[in-house]
């Protein structure tokens, strides 16, 4: 009896993760960034021999947890270790993971900064995004913390002569789709972190440092920027939205907000 | 039956008799001495443009404006050069004046603090109302009184005693960062905010010299002598200048 | 050096007897009460939570927070307190054959430190607790009520409360390790010792390693709140409407010194944890552990390299990439380690004739809990994936698994297995099997359906879900998780009800029900004051000699003479003096 009840709870949970496999429950949002696509096939991969792994670790240890039920009686057999299959086998999981993830990390952050990438500027605080575009002269207008009031929420520089044209926006962030992104990360006051699941991009983001990613995204869409790492009470309220647009539409959005 | 437990009871009624009968014979006397400070708070320097608000950053806030654009109240400017939300009160009132029983009300509403400037005696309930429905955040950064900061939900009454003079006593609403509010706490009445064309009155003051203080949330403060007579309006006019 | 504590008499006064009690075994009875108390707290917080997050709303954000916090943090109280204080304080001077830990006082100061902690925490429960979560990442937690609420008085309590935690920890952990290098009777040789004991030693080896940093990084955070210094709180914060004064701190400098702790304390935590079901697995398997050299091997490993790999907590924090390509590598290397224990359980299994007595279905649950969290653990140290799983409901999950489950899996199969020695009654076997099913059934579907948030992409530590599409698809997860949540929390009572029954009307146990081999079964119940009433006896073999070969029973004591299986014959042989 007891067994049997053992075996269906085996059952159900076993159909209820393949269902959910199958189903894409709670599954990945689709991929809209290019290094998305490569760290999506090292999940793949992971999936594959993890999975693999999780299962046969689980059936050979269920295995010898079944083998030793209730044969009394009978002396104890041994299974002879093989400690350099297992040494082989762990060194190889080791290589394979420690290759294919380093090669996604390396896509993603060893690579020189593209000259012509869009630049973004992104001020975190508590519970917002402030965005910034450099304007028709392409520079950044400098900021420091004394000039900030709410009306001036990054702080520029009331006197300075490149900030003049800067363009700064709450919560939106628009970018033209298959150009490369630069985002500059900063925070006012407590740590953030920038995250766009179709993105597949998380950075946290640390006041004192200016932090930069880069990105390119290959589809146009609404997405949401949600904060990834603890910042206060409305954590779950910071709330922004990424909208990826044709390079075109994007040229003339960003030409009417700057007049 | 001992009439012991009746005794605090007594003794308590007839003291509020008391202070009843003092504060109806003292009303109509301060009325009768007492002076008045009118004037205008005036701004001089470029009149900035008024900034708008991204009320699009919460689509919720977005919805309750429509098409109706939004501008930022920290530094609101008539075209007569009058400044709005300018906090003036006097320095340098002696004498000790009953706390109002009602409460000050400032309220959240569409996704702003309304009044954005507004005074409140020591003692005297700060009563803050979230009409939208939406959360807000009350993050009140008081420095001489106990500050406090925790979630306003739609429909919350938060009541607030301060306990010492100060001004200002900023708040601000750190889900919707464009949101603030300051409140003046005073010992005694005598406190005005100023209207949409700089003005303000401060009604029944006792006779003496004063300093008349203003403070601005973004030009900071000053201050003037004046000297009340009883039944006389003593007009002073106070200039900040814009920046640079 | 044994002998000193046979000088003193015991203590007759009730007082000096089991309140303020130098008796090592009182010491661990106190601490298994108190962590127990804690721990019903940490899961009454549970409750509220999953009743917040899956079934209705009832709780502000700050609320949510609050209690999020000072679950995770009573429950790291509990899981890093309870294998080693409670049970190593009870059973390790009974392992190797001591009258009492190496220092007593020091042993008793430890305890009341701790309880200290765990009274300082609850009260920061009272006053607004802090909702910086359990890692209190500055600036947040850095720079006062300003950034949020709790933050105040609430933060400075918890800071202290670490800081106590800490010097209760390193005192507990100077006395383990004496009392195992110094105190052991003859014949007790390292390679003879109990895995058990192994596991308690490495934990105070790691612990008298990195407390003494989170203590410095705790009372570097106290400063930067109380004394105005800017350790981890940059120039130029805007907060409340106004500039800060700190300057020219780094909140990473926090996060590094913080991980160089928080990861090492993961094996403070499992490492006693692995020995001990180890320990007992054996016993019920009827069998000689597999591979205990290797073990024992791989128990410097964990030391090692759970030195090296904070920085995989770290990958998206803004650290270097470079070294987050070293961490990651390192990292992976955690599996060889975790391998080994993995393989001996398996051949200690193999072919063996199990008893499923309760102590068993924890080991056994406790194995399969080890092995999926360790093969998830294979994702999120891979620092590309963990770009994505970071922070999400993956790594909630992943920690609940291993740091939460599995340990609390190995506190089940300790209590249950002691519990005759510890209170001279069998604990009822009907209600720990139900308890067992309940509570893995439960943890599997709680925690694997997290593992699938985190695929979503479901940030952790959010008070509501209700702002986002794309977490639209997490709130019938939520709701499941909550249900099974709320039957599994329900189904501790079984085991409370269990405990507390059988304190007082279990069956009287004998001195060595399950057949056990190591020093502590040799022992009447209840055990006497100084342990052995006359002489200490010699051992002779290890604590594995199970099924030996033309034995008369299944199973040798260690004090028994004749040949062994541990390859130690011949070596530390009674005649030799052991020190």
């Amino acid at each position: 009896m007891r067994r049997a009840v053992a075996w269906l709870v085996f059952w159900l949970v076993a159909a209820g993760v393949v269902a959910a496999f199958y189903k894409r429950v709670l599954w990945f949002p689709p991929a809209v960034s290019e290094h998305g696509l490569s760290m999506d096939s090292q999940f793949s991969v992971s999936f594959l021999v993890i999975g693999t792994l999780f299962v046969a670790a689980q059936a050979l240890f269920g295995y010898a947890v079944l083998r030793g039920r209730g044969k009394s009686g009978q002396p104890p057999s041994f299974w002879p270790s093989n400690p350099r299959f297992e040494k082989r086998l762990i060194l190889a999981i080791v290589g394979v993971f420690s290759m294919g993830s380093e090669k996604a990390w390396a896509n993603m952050y060893f690579r020189k900064p593209s000259p012509d990438a869009l630049e973004i500027e992104l001020t975190a605080e508590q519970f917002a995004w402030n965005v910034r575009y450099p304007g028709a002269d392409g520079q950044f207008g400098d900021t420091a913390p004394k000039f900030i009031t709410r009306a001036n929420p990054i702080g520029l520089n009331p006197s300075s002569r490149s900030g003049g044209d800067d363009l700064v926006l709450l919560n939106e962030v628009r970018v033209p789709a298959q150009r490369r992104v630069r985002l500059t990360l900063r925070s006012k006051d407590v740590l953030h972190s920038f995250w766009v699941p179709n993105l597949r991009l998380k950075q946290d983001i640390v006041p004192g440092l200016a932090i930069q990613v880069e990105f390119l995204a290959t589809k146009t869409g609404q997405f949401e920027i949600a904060c990834a790492e603890l910042c206060g009470l409305g954590h779950f309220r910071m709330k922004g939205t990424l909208i990826v647009m044709e390079a075109q539409e994007f040229d003339q959005w960003l030409e009417e907000e700057s007049e | 039956m001992s009439l012991r437990p009746w005794f605090p009871l007594v003794s308590w009624s007839s003291w509020a008799w008391l202070a009843l009968l003092a504060s109806s014979l003292l009303r109509p006397l301060q009325a009768e001495e007492g002076g008045e400070v009118t004037g205008q708070v005036l701004f001089e320097g470029e009149i900035p443009r008024p900034k708008r608000i991204r009320m699009n950053a919460d689509k919720e806030c977005d919805k309750m404006h429509g098409e109706t654009k939004v501008y930022f109240d920290n530094l609101v400017v008539s075209e007569g050069r009058g400044i709005r939300w300018v906090f003036v009160y006097l320095h340098g009132v002696k004498g000790e004046y009953p706390t109002p029983a009602d409460p000050v009300q400032m309220l959240q509403k569409g996704c702003g603090f309304s009044p954005h400037v507004s005074g409140v005696r020591v003692g005297q309930k700060l009563e803050i109302l979230n009409e939208d429905p939406v959360p807000h955040n009350i993050n009140c950064t008081a420095k001489f009184n106990k500050p406090f900061n925790e979630t306003q939900s739609s429909g919350n009454r938060k009541e607030q005693v301060f306990t010492n003079a100060e001004v200002m006593v900023g708040f601000r609403c750190d889900l919707h960062p464009w949101m603030g509010a300051y409140c003046g706490v005073t010992k005694h009445p005598f406190f005005a905010v100023t209207d949409e064309k700089g003005q303000f009155t401060i009604r029944n003051v006792p006779p003496g010299s004063y300093t008349l203080k203003a403070w601005h949330e973004e030009l900071g403060s000053q201050g003037a002598p004046v000297t009340v007579t009883a039944g006389a309006s003593q007009a002073v006019t106070l200039t900040f200048k814009g920046g640079q | 050096m044994s002998e000193t504590h046979a000088e003193h008499e015991a203590p007759r006064s009730f007082i000096r007897r089991y309140i303020f009690s130098m008796d090592h075994k009182v010491i661990g009875i106190q601490y298994l009460l108190a962590m127990l108390l804690l721990a019903v707290v940490g899961l009454a917080l549970t409750v509220v939570m999953r009743w917040h997050l899956g079934i209705r709303t009832v709780l502000r954000p700050e609320t949510y927070l609050s209690l999020m916090t000072m679950h995770a943090s009573l429950m790291f109280v509990v899981v890093t307190v309870t294998p080693t204080s409670a049970f190593g304080n009870y059973f390790l001077p009974l392992q190797v054959g001591a009258r009492d830990m190496a220092f007593p006082f020091l042993n008793m100061l430890s305890f009341w430190v701790a309880l200290a902690a765990g009274l300082v925490l609850l009260s920061s429960l009272i006053v607004g607790a802090p909702i910086s979560g359990w890692t209190a990442y500055p600036p947040l937690s850095a720079v006062g009520g300003v950034a949020g609420p709790g933050l105040g008085l609430g933060q400075t309590l918890w800071l202290v409360a670490v800081a106590l935690l800490c010097v209760s920890s390193m005192m507990g952990a100077l006395n383990f390790i004496a009392t195992t290098l110094n105190l052991r009777t003859r014949g007790m040789s390292m390679m003879r010792l109990p895995v058990s004991v192994w596991g308690w030693l490495t934990a105070a080896v790691t612990g008298l390693l990195v407390f003494p940093v989170l203590s410095a990084g705790g009372i570097m955070l106290l400063l930067d709140r109380l004394g105005k210094t800017s350790f981890f709180v940059p120039s130029g914060l805007y907060l409340g409407g106004e500039v800060l004064p700190h300057q020219g701190g780094s909140p990473l400098l926090w996060q590094h010194l913080f991980w160089f702790f928080g990861h090492p304390e993961v094996y403070i935590v499992i490492v006693p944890s692995m020995c001990m079901v180890t320990h007992i697995m054996a016993n019920f398997a009827r069998r000689p552990i597999f591979g205990y050299r290797y073990l024992v091997l791989s128990l410097f490993g964990f030391v090692t390299l759970g030195g090296v790999v904070w920085g995989h907590h770290m990958f998206v924090s803004g650290m270097s990439p470079y070294s987050g390509l070293a961490f990651s590598i390192l990292t992976l290397f955690v599996s060889i380690p975790a391998a080994i224990f993995a393989i001996s359980w398996l051949m200690t299994l193999w072919g063996a004739r199990i008893q499923f007595r309760p102590p068993m279905l924890y080991c056994l649950g406790f194995v399969s809990l080890f092995i999926s969290g360790g093969v998830g653990g294979l994702f999120n140290a891979q620092s590309s994936l963990d770009i994505y799983l970071h922070d999400t409901y993956w790594v909630v999950g992943h920690l609940h698994l291993l740091f939460a489950m599995a340990a609390i899996f190995s506190v089940f199969a300790a209590i249950h297995f002691w519990f005759p020695k510890m209170f001279g009654r069998m604990m009822n076997d009907t209600l720990g099997t139900i308890h067992f099913w309940f509570t893995l059934v439960g943890a599997y579907i709680i925690f694997l359906t997290m593992h699938y948030m985190g695929f979503l992409g479901h940030p952790r530590r959010y008070a509501e879900i209700s702002q986002f599409d794309f977490l639209k698809p997490a709130a019938s997860a939520h709701t499941l998780i909550s249900v099974v949540a709320l039957i599994t929390a329900g189904a501790q009572i079984l085991f409370l009800f269990n405990f507390f029954w059988s304190l007082f009307a279990g069956r009287k146990a004998a001195t060595n029900p399950w057949n056990s081999t190591s020093l502590e079964w040799t022992l009447p119940n209840p055990v006497p004051f100084s342990n052995f009433e006359r002489d200490i006896p010699v051992v002779h073999r290890w604590a594995y000699d199970f099924e030996l070969p033309g034995g008369a029973q299944d199973y040798e004591m260690q004090t028994a003479p004749g040949p062994s299986m541990d390859g130690q014959t011949g070596k530390g042989v009674p005649t030799e003096k052991s020190t």
